[in-house]
């Protein structure tokens, strides 16, 4: 104990010792547990006086709750140094792929597209493809420009008259024969 | 640094992953510090901290968030509950690697019993000491706090603590003088 403090003397820790030693009383066991949330709740100094009376008896009784309140109030005053970047990082993580996971996970319409996801996606990129086939067929002519070239040439052999110069060489050929 | 007053915690628990990464951002050197203390209480290595403080983490978001779900804003801060159940978690982290690592047979009874086995028989006479005036006697002298330091925890002043004392030391001379 700090020496500037008017407690603590050696006859008074003689006091405290012998009354630890002394006779015996209900055993401390049967006083109630105390909850994270109420432990909390006293260290804030937030508790109604009976609700902190009997938080301080097990205080005073369990050895392994006053670690506890010591070692909160103790990091509390610690807890402006930062913590280290990669705790951070993983800890963020965390629900990135917890989200992920429980939307895999939901029910109803969005489970039925998650089955379909792959095969939508298939076909989004086959429609995708056959349009900029048709466009680009389309930007060339298509089918009409294609078939106008084929029907001139067929035309002009087959249905245009024959000029006199061909005439007289078909006779020519056919008199040889 | 990030502070618990500027996260949603409606938006945390709907699982919204920017609050998250702020809630993180101001918890990660709360959880951290607590978790220092405890792998240093336990003789475990001061690395190990980060782990045990991510344990804490995950267990802050297991089943949908529920043990954040259990946080009540009107009975204490977000930071010091934070800190009372992360050393719950902490301590409980250490415990199951213990019993993961060491054979059963290397395991002393007591420390896999359920029995409570925290709890010390403080033969205080019923009614001798009031509760805080038994926390303080207990804080002086058998955790060697000054008065300045239980009078923080206590959330008291120093002459509380001080008057708190006198009055506990009065009963128990009268206590002991009567029963010699």
């Amino acid at each position: 104990m700090n020496e500037k403090d008017p407690v603590g003397s050696e006859a008074q820790k003689a006091l405290w010792a012998r009354l630890k030693a002394g006779a015996a009383m209900p055993p401390a066991a049967s006083l109630p547990p105390v909850a994270d949330a109420e432990l909390a709740a006293w260290l804030d100094g937030g508790l109604e006086p009976q609700a902190a009376a009997r938080v301080e008896a097990r205080l005073a009784a369990d050895p392994a709750l006053l670690d506890a309140a010591l070692d909160v109030a103790g990091a509390l005053r610690e807890a402006g140094e930062p913590a280290p970047d990669r705790l951070v990082t993983r800890a963020q993580a965390l629900v990135g792929f917890e989200a992920e996971r429980q939307q895999r996970a939901a029910g109803g319409l969005s489970r039925w597209f998650a089955g379909w996801r792959r095969s939508l996606e298939l076909a989004a990129v086959a429609g995708a493809f056959l349009v900029v086939c048709a466009t680009g067929f389309s930007l060339g002519g298509g089918f009409q420009e294609a078939y106008a070239d084929d029907s001139f040439d067929v035309a002009y052999y087959v249905t245009s008259p024959l000029d006199s110069g061909v005439t007289g060489f078909l006779v020519e050929q056919g008199d040889q024969q | 640094m990030a502070s618990f007053d500027d996260i949603d915690f409606r938006a945390l628990l709907a699982g919204k992953k920017r609050e998250w990464d702020r809630f993180v951002a101001a918890a990660a050197p709360v959880i951290h510090a607590v978790a220092r203390r405890v792998v240093a209480a336990h003789g475990v290595a001061v690395e190990e901290a980060v782990d045990v403080a991510q344990d804490v983490f995950v267990r802050l978001c297991a089943d949908d968030r529920r043990l954040l779900r259990s946080y009540d804003p009107a009975r204490a801060s977000l930071g010091t509950w934070l800190a009372v159940v992360a050393r719950s978690c902490a301590v409980d982290h250490l415990r199951r690697r213990r019993q993961q690592h060491a054979p059963l047979d290397d395991v002393p009874e007591s420390a896999v019993s359920v029995e409570d086995r925290h709890v010390e028989r403080l033969n205080i006479p019923p009614g001798l000491l009031t509760e805080r005036q038994a926390l303080v006697l207990k804080l002086l002298y058998d955790r060697e706090m000054d008065v300045a330091e239980a009078a923080a925890l206590l959330k008291v002043d120093a002459q509380t603590v001080r008057s708190t004392h006198h009055k506990a030391m009065l009963r128990l001379r009268e206590h002991f003088r009567v029963e010699a």
